[in-house]
């Protein structure tokens, strides 16, 4: 049944898509799902030059196509305005600001990214934040992965 | 008998009288003392109880400025008498018995106002005061200020009236003393509260910013390990050999990290193997001249080992220095710690967080702390301790 509903709003069209598997899970705008060639564009946001190394890797190696590294809030809307990409993973304590602050602000840009907040502290910390905010969800980093970010919509 | 005895009989019973009620009032001021009130209120109550046992028509309590003024703090009059106005920046120069009293430290007295000359002469007789007696506060071996009693007519306070008046300066002088030592107590409390959660947040900082970081790449890493172990198993390797890489670091992060927290060579093995292990560390060469043999209690052995650590980080980062010493001996019942550098000099025990903490805890134990650092002179940090 699922499967049907996805198949019938396929590609990359304007408007909210029913995900793959999950019927209740829905597609940000502009999201690919069955077409793997054309692969989701990521900007990744956190301070550390060693964990950006890593996560560039993990999700080019799973089919992301990361077109940015930001390392501050500053430079984090900066990148998202030139290089417009689809998927932000924003560290939620950055030097110069707070993840949740620069979620909002990246969800006021036009062709806004969809926000998925990263961090080290784990899920019991973070989770009870996230309703309200303009973040799809929170993956802890080392759990990062494709799995792990589609299971948020 | 006759109406001479009675005479003598009541003059004595007036005496006493006045004798017990100077007692009365001394034991309400030394009441108020002790329950610790700040220390404005205790000067209201003594420039009252002062007045009403001396029968005087005015007193001032008065403390003397660095700038040469006094700085007038309480005053009490009996009802209507004039007085002379609470205030700062009142002269203190010429022969009033107060600014006498500024002068030679002890109790001083003006019989007739009327011939002296100058602006505080002219300020007192204008309050209508025409001769006064004055007794010094002196707190922890400093004339810090003066009592002063005051009468609208000249000749007219009796001989004693300074003893009087000096056994009120000397409650004046214990409610100071211990008001300053319960604010120096409150400061120290509050810098060890404010450098407990100083620490807290550089070890969070520290550990997610080291330690954690490495551990989360380290996970990602396997997990692409993991991926990629069947299909591309030459990138899994390096890997692998990237993961062990970060995990050595972390390790040493943490190591540092613990190290920094607690030695744990202090507990283990003494403040002699660990200030071994700190020497062997510095950046410059350090001389060890002299350890103690035996074991010391574990609160010494930690700020005696803080103290040469605080000494030693701050010759390589400030001093600019080619070499140290560092001694402990044990004499005198005390623990004892010197570390001198041939740096630049210039420190103070106020002007770095961690000589000011490091003071604290010191004091904490009974000891002191004394910086000697001239300009161009080197530094020598001296921690005594009692070994209790």
């Amino acid at each position: 049944m699922h499967e049907s509903v996805a198949r019938a709003a396929p590609g990359v069209s304007g408007g909210l898509h029913v995900s793959r598997g999950t019927g209740s899970r829905i597609w940000p705008r502009g999201f690919p799902r069955d077409n793997v060639a054309m692969s989701i564009t990521v900007l990744v946001v956190d301070d550390h030059a060693g964990f950006r190394r890593c996560a560039r890797s993990v999700l080019e190696g799973q089919g992301y196509e990361v077109v940015g590294e930001a390392v501050d809030a500053a430079s984090a809307l900066t990148c998202a305005r030139k290089l417009r990409p689809q998927l932000a993973l924003v560290d939620v304590y950055l030097p110069d600001g707070d993840g949740f602050e620069v979620a909002a602000r990246l969800a006021a840009l036009e062709d806004a990214p969809t926000v998925v907040l990263i961090s080290s502290h784990d899920r019991s910390e973070l989770e009870p934040l996230m309703p309200g905010s303009a973040a799809r969800g929170f993956v802890p980093k080392h759990e990062l992965s494709r799995e792990a970010i589609e299971a948020l919509f | 008998m006759g109406a001479r005895e009675t005479t003598e009989r009541d003059e004595s019973l007036v005496r006493l009288r006045a004798l017990a009620e100077e007692q009365a009032a001394l034991r309400r001021v030394a009441t108020l003392v002790a329950a610790n009130p700040d220390p404005s209120q205790v000067f209201a109550r003594v420039c009252a109880e002062v007045g009403a046992v001396l029968g005087v028509n005015s007193t001032n309590l008065t403390r003397f400025e660095d700038d040469g003024t006094q700085n007038v703090l309480a005053g009490w009059s009996a009802h209507g008498a004039p007085v002379f106005p609470v205030g700062p920046g009142v002269p203190l120069e010429g022969d009033a018995a107060v600014a006498k009293v500024s002068r030679s430290g002890r109790t001083e007295r003006v019989d007739d106002y009327a011939d002296l000359s100058g602006e505080l002469p002219e300020r007192i007789r204008a309050a209508g005061i025409a001769s006064a007696v004055a007794a010094p506060i002196t707190v922890a071996g400093r004339l810090w200020g003066a009592i002063v009693a005051s009468s609208e007519l000249p000749n007219s306070l009796p001989a004693g009236t300074e003893e009087r008046i000096a056994s009120f300066a000397e409650l004046v002088a214990d409610a100071l003393a211990s008001a300053d030592a319960r604010e120096q107590l409150a400061a120290s409390r509050a810098r060890i509260v404010e450098a407990g959660d100083a620490e807290r947040r550089r070890l969070e900082r520290n550990l997610h910013d080291g330690a954690q970081q490495r551990l989360v790449s380290v996970a990602l890493i396997l997990s692409e390990v993991e991926a990629k172990l069947d299909s591309e198993p030459e990138p899994a390797l390096r890997l692998l050999e990237s993961a062990r890489g970060e995990l050595a670091l972390a390790l040493d992060e943490l190591r540092e990290l613990a190290r920094g927290i607690h030695p744990a060579i202090l507990s283990d093995h003494g403040l002699g193997a660990a200030l071994e292990a700190l020497v062997a560390r510095a950046p410059v060469p350090v001389e060890v001249t002299a350890l103690p043999r035996r074991r010391l209690p574990e609160s010494i052995e930690a700020a005696v080992y803080y103290v040469a650590a605080e000494a030693l980080t701050n010759v390589a980062k400030h001093a600019n220095a080619s070499g140290a010493t560092v001694g402990v001996t044990l004499a005198d019942g005390c623990a004892r710690v010197k570390v001198r550098d041939d740096g630049a000099g210039g420190a103070e025990l106020g002007n770095g967080f961690g000589l000011r903490g490091l003071a604290d805890r010191v004091e904490a134990l009974g000891g002191r702390l004394v910086v000697e650092s001239p300009r161009g002179g080197g530094t020598t940090l001296s921690g005594e301790i009692p070994l209790g």
